[in-house]
């Protein structure tokens, strides 16, 4: 019984651990999303 | 916010399981005496099962909204939310397996609810090869939709198999202990909010991709 609980545990955490990359991906698109914006407002004022 | 939610979401699930394996342990009948382990296998096979028929719900309500109004929101949370039922339902089916294999012997046999929700897992990853295997956005769009509210004709099959038809498989869970439904109740309501966490992850990655796009092509 302590090893299936083990299994499902571990499992959950590798499943987090998936999720927390997914966050990191959303902050790194959002980041190119603001470089582009700005860099095609710094376009415009050119 | 999304963080806290996300380590909400973990204290739920290791609570849960914990709960689950100790206080709230099955302890199986005289005649199925040594297959402990797998009798509680239940306490994430029926929530995979409920937190699947939900994403598909999702997928059938936003693919339905979808052609209502055309905004690409919806288009994103419906294949967010096949990406779920994927991961759930290969959960349940997994789990399935092991428990036919310990109670009836063969790993998969094709009775009613068996076969229901086998094709339930076809249907997630047709929806995801469809999605792949079209270039352009709206017609994509619009084809998932369809083909989303079709694959939702299977859900209410999956519930009514086995009970309206003869099948081995039972037909509702009931608990012995005040413990065994609060760890099960536990469990459901943590792996729901798992696959709600990942729905709106993955639509936020899709929404952000498309922008990207639209930008780098305007």
């Amino acid at each position: 019984m302590f090893y299936l609980a083990l299994a499902v545990s571990v499992a959950w955490l590798v499943y987090f651990a998936y999720l927390f990359a997914l966050d990191l991906q959303i902050k790194d698109l959002r980041r190119r999303l603001d470089a582009r914006s700005a860099d095609s407002r710094n376009n415009t004022n050119d | 916010m999304r963080r806290l939610l996300m380590f909400i979401t973990l204290a739920l699930l290791l609570t849960s399981t914990w709960l689950a394996f100790t206080v709230g342990e099955v302890v199986p009948s005289e005649d199925e005496k040594g297959v402990t382990v797998e009798k509680n296998i239940l306490y994430v096979h029926v929530p995979s099962a409920i937190c699947s028929t939900l994403c598909f719900l999702v997928l059938l309500l936003t693919s339905i909204a979808y052609l209502v109004n055309s905004k690409p929101i919806f288009d994103y949370i419906g294949a967010a939310s096949a990406e779920a039922a994927l991961v759930f339902t290969t959960v349940l089916n997994l789990t399935g397996c092991i428990f036919s294999r310990v109670f009836w012997g063969p790993w998969w046999t094709p009775t009613p609810r068996l076969l229901t929700s086998a094709i339930l897992w076809f249907l997630a990853v047709a929806y995801l090869i469809l999605r792949a295997g079209i270039q352009n956005q709206r017609h994509r769009a619009r084809l998932c939709a369809v083909f989303g509210i079709i694959a939702f004709i299977d859900v209410p099959m999956v519930f009514i198999s086995a009970r309206m038809m003869r099948d081995m498989h039972p037909a509702n869970v009931g608990f012995d202990t005040a413990w065994q439904g609060v760890s099960f109740g536990l469990s459901v309501l943590s792996i729901l909010s798992l696959a709600a966490l990942f729905i709106w992850l993955r639509t936020d990655i899709l929404r952000s991709r498309a922008q990207l796009e639209n930008e780098m092509y305007s």
